[in-house]
């Protein structure tokens, strides 16, 4: 008995641990049915647990508060304040008599419980039946069952770290073992009763690899933990007043991983107390605030693990970082006309680069910053970095929440099969598509894809395994972004699944290989290798920079990204009419040809079934031909099929066009090869079908645009779109610094405009694709990404 | 010196012996899938219910030539620094405690085993090679060895 009390005592005051996070939140929004439920199980748990253990007065209370949200569930009964009060005063009593228990105290006199009672059933509105009230005062007085005295309940249990592997293991090959069942179940086609028992089998197991996989998970409060203590002591040590905060300690990530960042996260804090943060007589002198502040932010997005470290400090000196780069030749002269802000700070990475003028015991010279950067990317994830002189440094790890468990591709190579990180993996292309051209050029394999010309590599060649004669159609190429280094072209047979796989550590032998990141077992049985895209590319020798030394190649990269500020891709096609358009190429996802049977239309609207979707066709066809060469095009969220006669070609197409019209869906007429062609105006194309989700008014505020003046997309692309939506569109240069009502600045993504209290930025790239700089920036054809940043930026300056 | 329990097993014709505490098992393995560019003793991987094995060809440290691998090839299962690795091996003859200990080496052994005796026992009067697991999946031989 004494044993069963305690494990109710724990498990109780476990679940108010838990709940108390979720006590604020409820009470912010009563009407939140998943906390509704997890309040309602908490009540519905001890209820049951006090009838058992014979505890009358909890078993009371417990029942009213379950009766409460149980009439709040059905709409019965309102969550006004005075019932949630109620509720959590319930909650309060129950921690103080679980507690008392597992002291072996009396706990709350039993005078308050009839209160407590009349608080929880008096509501307005609801008159409760009397029969429950004499029933309840009737039980009241039975005396709660005395318990003797005892140690004080422990409310975890500690369990070594093997078992927990050993439960992971004996969890997988539980998973192994049904899937072989349901193959053979499937084999000799058993009765749908059997079918149905081995179902819920089924579903048990999966669950309970889900809940196995959650023991993993620690809170990232553990790599907190040290923080201060070490703040304080070196802060001490070098004579600097420092303000620590941290943030987020509740994110969870899977306990490997907490040990992987322990190091890179305590060095960079290392390096913002010693770097970063002035002397106290220093930031006097600055006008700051004597007391220097570092923030430590963890926060989950997505399947990833942010942790931001920013500091108020002094910043990068990116004059003195590029001085001792050419000082140490890591670049040249002639590179720096090419580099931007983000370029500069990046060179911190380089090995052996420290900015510091003094050489101190506490952060060495510098080494770190790219030991950091390899240890992170080297589990996946990214060190990202903004800085600005005066005001301090901001530096973002993003880390996979687990090892263990990632999205992968997994395809074919001969007959092995090899998985890929997905998120590695930008686009899928076939070798003979359209939109591909691969060639050969002194033995090295050259993918051209749209224009772009990117590194091939084989993976047969790669793997030494020879290519066998190309049976079986097209390759595949897999267009791969490493963390490093430029994106790649891989050839492989074939993709053939996704699938979320388990990812364990390879050995080292096998790791010794240099492309694989670590093993899986899928659930045919048979092990399968995880390739390492940055590993590909090192054993490929492919340029992992660009050629920062080279000169001419520099020089012709500025050149061509001069070019590209005129120009944009831009796809030439034969409309079914015969009339030949141009559209943006950036806004085209790619081309299919799709069977006619496919196509549907209901009153006006013609549409494509795409699997489960419903992807709208903007332009209307008579369907007259089995296969219809179709442009998906995507914007935002927003997809839409062009139904073409046929594809001609890829050009440079001038952002302005030759001759604007005021024709229903045309921008403009280019001049091109001796042929006039109309530009399909895309805004149009999504607007129409987004005028509904557009009605919403936007706020009314003013966008300054950095550039307007000189940058010719900013001028003919970007301001007519804002002025569209109903904003008013100023040049950042011209109009003063003064502005009357919420104001957005807008600036290219490598521009140094750095965001003021009063004005914030939003930076626009030209790349689709965000590089490790540039992620905090939108993509310039991403409208509905970037009205939304606008939106939201002003919005929070209205409020 | 203690008794303690020995595995006894074939390896290119040459008797070992190895104490059991380093391995967890001998056992029949189903498909070895190759791993491409990998020293030539890593065969590939095996899986072992749910787990995952790196196959190790003893033979081919030794000798140079790969094990031919049967139907279902024998291999020692061992557990080293985290990683479960299968030692392919010709023949297990048995496990057994030994009265005598790990002798001290006699005579001059081959450059091939030197890396790999520590010693020899005596087993049913017959003299075995005292072999350590570990000392098969160091990075340092693999690296001379690739």
């Amino acid at each position: 008995m004494d044993d069963l009390l305690g494990d109710f005592v724990a498990e109780t005051l476990e679940s108010l641990e838990t709940l108390s996070g979720e006590v604020v939140a409820w009470e912010s929004d009563p009407s939140d049915r998943e906390r509704l439920d997890a309040f309602f199980r908490f009540f519905h748990t001890v209820k049951g647990s006090c009838g058992f253990l014979n505890l009358p007065r909890v078993e009371k209370v417990a029942h009213t508060a379950e009766d409460v949200l149980a009439a709040i569930r059905t709409g019965d009964r309102t969550p006004d304040p005075a019932t949630i009060s109620a509720v959590l005063t319930a909650m309060d009593w129950i921690e103080a008599m679980a507690r008392a228990f597992g002291d072996g105290e009396a706990g709350p006199p039993e005078s308050d419980d009839d209160v407590l009672l009349d608080m929880l059933t008096a509501a307005p509105g609801v008159v409760e039946e009397p029969v429950t009230k004499t029933e309840s005062a009737a039980e009241i007085h039975k005396p709660a069952q005395p318990s003797g005295p005892r140690e004080r309940a422990p409310r975890t249990v500690r369990i070594s770290l093997s078992l927990i592997d050993q439960l992971m293991n004996a969890v997988s090959d539980m998973v192994l073992a049904r899937n072989e069942l349901s193959r053979k179940l499937r084999d000799h086609h058993v009765d749908p009763d059997v079918e149905g028992s081995f179902e819920r089998l089924s579903a048990c197991v999966a669950d309970m690899r889900d809940m196995v996989s959650k023991t993993r998970m620690q809170r990232v409060d553990r790599l907190f933990t040290a923080l201060p203590r070490m703040v304080r002591d070196l802060s001490q040590d070098l004579g600097k007043k420092v303000d620590l905060t941290l943030e987020g300690g509740d994110v969870e990530m899977d306990r490997e991983m907490i040990e992987m960042v322990l190091d890179p996260l305590t060095h960079i804090v290392r390096n913002a107390l010693d770097h970063g943060i002035e002397a106290p007589m220093d930031r006097v002198a600055a006008g700051k605030d004597i007391t220097g502040s570092i923030r430590i932010a963890a926060r989950q997005s997505g399947n990833q693990i942010v942790i931001e470290v920013a500091d108020n400090g002094r910043g990068i000196a990116t004059d003195s970082l590029v001085a001792k780069a050419l000082r140490l030749k890591l670049i040249s002269e002639a590179d720096l006309p090419g580099m931007n802000h983000a370029d500069k700070l990046a060179l911190i990475f380089h090995p052996g680069l420290s900015t510091a003028e003094q050489v101190s015991a506490i952060s060495g010279r510098g080494v770190g910053m790219d030991v950091v950067r390899t240890n992170v990317e080297r589990i996946g994830g990214v060190v990202m970095l903004d800085s600005s002189v005066g005001r301090g440094t901001t530096l973002q790890l993003r880390v996979p929440m687990t090892l263990t468990i990632i999205p992968g591709l997994i395809l074919r190579c001969g007959d092995e099969h090899f998985a890929i990180p997905r998120g590695n993996v930008i686009e899928l292309l076939h070798e003979n598509g359209g939109m591909v051209t691969v060639e050969n050029v002194a033995g090295a394999r050259i993918a051209t894809i749209r224009g772009e010309r990117y590194s091939l590599i084989d993976l047969e060649q790669l793997l030494g395994r020879g290519r066998a004669a190309n049976v079986g159609g097209s390759r595949t190429l897999m267009l791969v972004g490493s963390p490093t280094g430029l994106p790649y072209a891989l050839g492989v047979d074939a993709v053939e699944n996704h699938e979320e796989l388990v990812i364990r550590p390879a050995s080292p032998v096998v790791m010794a290989a240099g492309i694989f990141a670590g093993m899986t077992l899928p659930d045919n049985g048979r092990p399968m290798l995880l390739l390492d895209p940055a590993g590909i590319a090192q054993a490929a020798d492919l340029p992992m920079e660009l050629p920062r030394n080279d000169a001419a190649a520099e020089k012709a990269r500025q050149a061509d990204s001069e070019k590209r500020v005129q120009t944009i891709p831009a796809l030439q096609f034969i409309e079914m009419s015969g009339q030949q358009r141009l559209i943006p190429l950036d806004t085209v996802e790619r081309i299919e040809d799709i069977a006619a049977s496919l196509f549907g239309t209901t009153g006006n609207q013609q549409f494509v079934r795409l699997g489960e979707r419903l992807v709208p066709v903007v332009n209307p066809t008579s369907i007259d031909r089995e296969l219809l060469k179709t442009l998906h095009l995507r914007v935002g969220g927003q997809e839409v099929c062009y139904v073409v006669h046929d594809v001609e070609d890829i050009i440079d197409m001038p952002i302005r066009p030759h001759l604007r019209v005021q024709k229903l869906g045309i921008a403009g007429i280019v001049a091109h090869d001796g042929q006039h062609l109309e530009v399909i105006d895309t805004h149009s194309l999504f607007a129409g079908l987004a005028a509904a989700d557009e009605a919403a008014a936007s706020t009314p505020g003013i966008c300054l645009i950095a550039g307007l003046a000189e940058d010719p997309w900013m001028r003919t692309i970007l301001a007519p779109l804002l002025i569209q939506a109903g904003y008013d569109v100023r040049d950042a240069e011209a109009s003063g610094q003064k502005q009357r009502g919420p104001a957005v600045l807008l600036c290219d993504a490598g521009s140094i405009e750095q965001p003021s209290a009063s004005v914030p930025v939003i930076r626009l790239r030209a790349q689709a694709d965000a590089d490790m700089r540039e992620a905090e920036s939108i993509y310039r054809y991403d409208r509905d990404g970037l009205l939304a940043a606008v939106e939201g930026a002003l919005r929070r300056q209205a409020a | 010196m203690n008794e303690s329990l020995f595995l006894f097993a074939t390896v290119a014709g040459t008797d070992i012996a190895m104490p059991t505490h380093e391995l967890e098992a001998v056992v029949r393995l189903g498909e070895i899938v190759p791993i491409a560019r990998t020293a030539p003793q890593v065969r590939g991987l095996a899986a072992l219910r749910s787990r995952v094995l790196t196959i190790v060809d003893v033979r081919t440290l030794i000798t140079g030539e790969l094990t031919e691998i049967a139907r279902s090839p024998l291999a020692i299962v061992a557990e080293v620094e985290g990683h479960t690795y299968g030692l392919l091996i010709d023949n297990v003859s048995d496990i057994c405690p030994v009265d005598g200990g790990i002798l001290p080496v006699r005579g001059r052994i081959s450059a091939a085993w030197e890396p790999y005796a520590g010693g020899m026992i005596l087993y049913e009067d017959r003299l075995h090679l005292a072999v350590s697991i570990p000392d098969f999946l160091r990075q340092p031989t693999l690296a001379a060895a690739a």
